[in-house]
């Protein structure tokens, strides 16, 4: 039996997943590291936390899946997007392991461990995938080879957007969950800033707007007014997208995916196209090391060439559609 | 007013469901035309919902009877049902571009393209959806602009560029053997019709640099 291990580290998550061959998932150790009240994530931070537990959870995976490591077929770790410091723990840790033990190393892109997982997870195979989070906001499907971008935001993405509108608002951490609940008290909607470029949507004035309207009006009304704008944006912007590519399926995934305002949405818009629209359970939705460990799996799987460990490097910036995809046909 | 779209939908034949409206092919007057209805959109609140709805009609009219009357072609407005956020319009018959491109005729595609965006950017006005499914080749062989529910009238440099952003994307994502001469053919014409069109092409390199993740050598934000 081969197993893989994946090591996740974009963020403020450091987390450790193990997947045998057959996509069964044995260990899915995750550790987060919680910014300081009404602050965001400092990146030298994180990196220390991730530092500090990293070898206590390689070890927890190992004992939860029952395995060592010599039984490890191959490593794969998240090498971008995401923060310098916190992407260099998961590949220092990842490059030591793979070279002491002559383990096979794969980098993975960390957003399409998102898709994938979602695509393996839900055994959809052809699907738009929608993935919102705090590092994508971007409307993805396959064709050619890669997984392009069909329309994207221009400016911040959706998680980054609730996330700081939580931290002026005074919200605690995380930000998203909490505004969903809010939102639900909220009866009034404030006009705010709608702007959908083609199948593009930008967010910043939105921001911006909303924050201003904390002096203005109640907690409740804004929050409920923010979510609506953005979130009519974004599934206007996925409708444009759709009727575009013609898929039959839409997945939503990344961290903002277990918002169910969101979803209720989305099925609404999917339903007038006879579109099925589906997601992962709630635990899958934010970042874990399984959407790394399964990635590396297709990478093996396909016999994609590893890559040597003094060759492994991180990226704090790469695009999707850069990412070979051997394991996709057409 | 209610009263007369049901009586246009009764008579009524459904043609095409796109991402903001439904598209009836209708009898108005004795003329073959085209319902553009807005329809309620059951993902969005009704406040937010009325008011994009009612914009977007309202400026799609406006930008289509101004581009006709300075000779860019677009279908003729009949009529407008400004309750029920829709319109009635000329039928077109003829093709969509994205389904006709090919190798044959992608270069003077690209040319004519190039001249009618020069226009209608001349005349202060930007689509906002330009992609290839919302150009028409008609039979006698002229390019028809369709969709203006996007548009705007405008005289930033940073919103044509937009247009010619769009453009590239998606002819890059859906005609990806023949983009790159598109491109070049569609720009070299561009320039030469419209005064500005240098302004745009620099700020057209800046925002195809905007998205995220974009390698640090090659992004114009710090």
């Amino acid at each position: 039996m081969n197993y893989i291990m994946g090591i996740e580290s974009t963020a403020h998550t450091f987390a450790v997943g193990i997947v045998n061959e057959n996509f069964e998932i044995l260990a899915d150790i995750r550790y987060i590291y919680r910014p300081r009240r009404s602050m965001g994530i400092e990146p030298r931070e994180a990196a220390e936390h991730h530092s500090k537990i990293a070898a206590k959870a390689v070890k927890e995976a190992l004992s939860t899946a029952k395995i060592s490591l010599e039984d490890i077929s191959a490593i794969a770790y998240s090498y971008g997007p995401g923060l310098g410091p916190c992407l260099r723990i998961g590949a220092t840790i990842s490059i030591f392991l793979a070279a002491y033990y002559d383990i096979p190393l794969y980098p993975v892109h960390h957003g399409l461990g998102h898709v994938e997982l979602a695509c393996q997870l839900l055994g959809i195979n052809d699907p738009m995938v929608v993935l919102v989070s705090g590092g994508h906001t971007a409307i993805l499907g396959f064709s050619e080879g890669r997984w392009r971008v069909y329309g994207e935001t221009l400016d911040i993405t959706l998680g980054n957007l609730l996330d700081s509108f939580a931290r002026e608002a005074g919200i605690p951490f995380p930000g998203g969950p909490k505004i969903e609940e809010i939102a639900r008290k909220g009866k009034r909607y404030i006009e705010m800033p709608y702007a959908v470029k083609g199948n593009n949507i930008v967010y910043s004035g939105l921001l911006t707007y909303a924050i201003d309207m904390l002096r203005k009006y109640p907690l409740e009304d804004v929050c409920y007014s923010l979510q609506e704008t953005a979130f009519s944006a974004l599934v206007e912007a996925c409708e444009r997208a759709l009727v575009q590519l013609k898929k039959r399926d839409i997945i939503i995934a990344g961290g903002v995916a277990p918002n169910n305002r969101l979803l209720e949405m989305m099925k609404k818009m999917g339903e007038q196209h006879m579109v099925g629209v589906h997601r992962l359970e709630s635990r899958y939705n934010p970042d874990n090391g399984i959407q790394i460990a399964i990635v590396g799996l297709l990478y093996y799987k396909s016999g994609y060439p590893p890559t040597e460990p003094s060759k492994a490097i991180i990226k704090q910036r790469v695009r999707i559609e850069r990412e070979e995809v051997p394991w996709r046909k057409c | 007013m209610e009263k007369m779209l049901e009586e246009i939908l009764s008579n009524a034949k459904f043609i095409y469901r796109g991402a903001e409206s439904d598209l009836y092919e209708i009898n108005f007057l004795g003329r073959k035309a085209i319902l553009k209805w807005r329809k309620p959109k059951p993902y969005r609140i009704e406040a937010l919902d009325r008011y994009i709805r009612k914009e977007r009609t309202i400026r799609e009219v406006t930008v289509m009877l101004k581009l006709r009357r300075y000779g860019v072609n677009v279908p003729r407005v009949f009529h407008i049902l400004i309750e029920n956020n829709a319109f009635i319009m000329e039928k077109l018959s003829g093709v969509i571009v994205r389904d006709t491109i090919n190798l044959e005729n992608y270069k003077w595609i690209a040319k004519e393209l190039g001249r009618i965006v020069a226009k209608m950017h001349n005349l202060n006005i930007v689509h906002g959806d330009l992609t290839t499914s919302n150009v028409i080749l008609s039979p006698d062989h002229k390019l028809y602009l369709i969709d203006f529910g996007l548009s705007a009238v405008t005289t930033k440099i940073e919103e044509m560029a937009v247009d010619l952003e769009l453009l590239y994307r998606v002819l890059e994502s859906t005609h990806t053997r023949i983009y790159n001469e598109f491109f070049e053919i569609f720009k070299e014409i561009y320039l030469n019709n419209f005064s500005y069109g240098c302004d745009v092409l620099r700020e057209f390199e800046r925002i195809r640099r905007m998205g995220r993740y974009i390698p640090k050598e090659e992004r114009v934000w710090r």
